[in-house]
């Protein structure tokens, strides 16, 4: 696990703030071992543009919802440990190890998991697939 | 029921509500009341920047009409990630413009081994962008509701294999919403072969 630290810039080049963002060093992770499914299906832009045509046909409105943090809501299916952020141990403690309860970015399953958490919302919710 | 599904997901994901989709994945899309708009017009002109070419005099067609290129020839110290990055580019943009997937197919045949002709087509391409990054798809409301399927091909365009190109787009609402044009995987030995086997992969994507 370490800090990543960005600074945003807005439109007129000047900073608009700064970022720190928590991350999990996916490279370390061997497979079989902290991951095995990273499967993720991704949408066809033919599926897309029909969907538009399909709206557009029935007058009907698309709406755009954006999740925040999206890959922090994914659930753990392996017990995954962490080492403490260099700088930042805690005192006395510096040899023990973080257990994960949900993904971070950058961590192999991160995209799979969220796709998990949503599919699992979405059938609770009656949606169907198109296929 | 729209408004009861955000609530629904604001409950359980921390969301945004963006509410009418403007921009998804560098497309816009501009829901209108006779139906609705979609083109990458600010991806167009970011493209045209990044490849330096936002100044060029503009070109009414992508390519010229009748142009053929081989792979033959001495690739003379042209800058290949450049073309391949102008490739990579334009492929994209093929997202909302089918009117160019002919020639990005056709340019991205040439990877391998580049001449001054090969990017000289490309930046062609670029140059007919450069004029006409307004174009998009439009969608009709209340069109018929019919899926038309429109397919050919050419025949033993390709000047080294012989091999034929076809090409399909299925139209609804009055706008494209899949399109291919793709050199065809076997020869052919005459037209109406070529013709068929450009049927039969556009019946594969139908299905």
């Amino acid at each position: 696990m370490k800090w990543i630290y960005k600074t945003k810039l807005n439109e007129f080049g000047e900073v608009d703030k700064f970022k720190a963002w928590l991350v999990a060093k996916g490279y370390a992770q061997q497979h079989g071992v902290d991951y095995t499914d990273v499967f993720v299906p991704m949408t066809m832009m033919d599926t897309v543009r029909m969907i538009i045509a399909l709206v557009a046909q029935r007058s009907w409105l698309i709406h755009q919802l954006d999740v925040k943090s999206t890959f922090l809501h994914g659930e753990l299916s392996e017990d995954l440990f962490v080492e403490q952020r260099k700088g930042y141990e805690q005192k006395g403690n510096e040899h023990k190890v973080y257990k994960l309860h949900k993904t971070l970015y950058r961590l192999k399953q991160a995209p799979r998991a969220w796709f998990s958490r949503i599919e699992a919302y979405f059938t609770h919710k009656r949606f169907m697939w198109i296929t | 029921m729209m408004l009861e599904f955000k609530k629904s997901m604001m409950k359980v994901f921390d969301i945004t509500d963006l509410g009418k989709i403007r921009f998804f994945l560098g497309i816009e899309v501009l829901q209108q009341v006779n139906g609705i708009y979609i083109c990458q017009r600010n991806y167009a002109m970011e493209v045209l920047k990044r490849f330096g070419m936002e100044e060029s005099n503009t070109m009414m067609n992508p390519i010229v009409p009748d142009f053929k290129a081989g792979k033959i020839g001495e690739g003379n110290g042209i800058d290949e990630t450049y073309y391949k990055q102008i490739v990579g580019s334009l492929m994209y943009i093929t997202a909302t413009r089918p009117n160019i997937m002919f020639v990005v197919s056709f340019i991205s045949r040439f990877m391998a081994r580049l001449t001054e002709l090969h990017l000289q087509a490309a930046k062609r391409v670029l140059r007919y962008l450069k004029g006409t990054v307004d174009y998009g798809i439009f969608y009709k409301k209340n069109e018929n509701k019919q899926l038309v399927t429109f397919t050919d091909s050419d025949y033993a365009r390709d000047i080294e294999d012989k091999k034929s190109t076809s090409g399909y787009v299925f139209m609804l609402s009055g706008g494209a919403v899949s399109w291919s044009s793709k050199k065809q995987p076997i020869v052919t030995l005459s037209t109406t072969e070529a013709k068929f086997v450009a049927t039969a992969a556009c019946a594969c994507q139908a299905v």
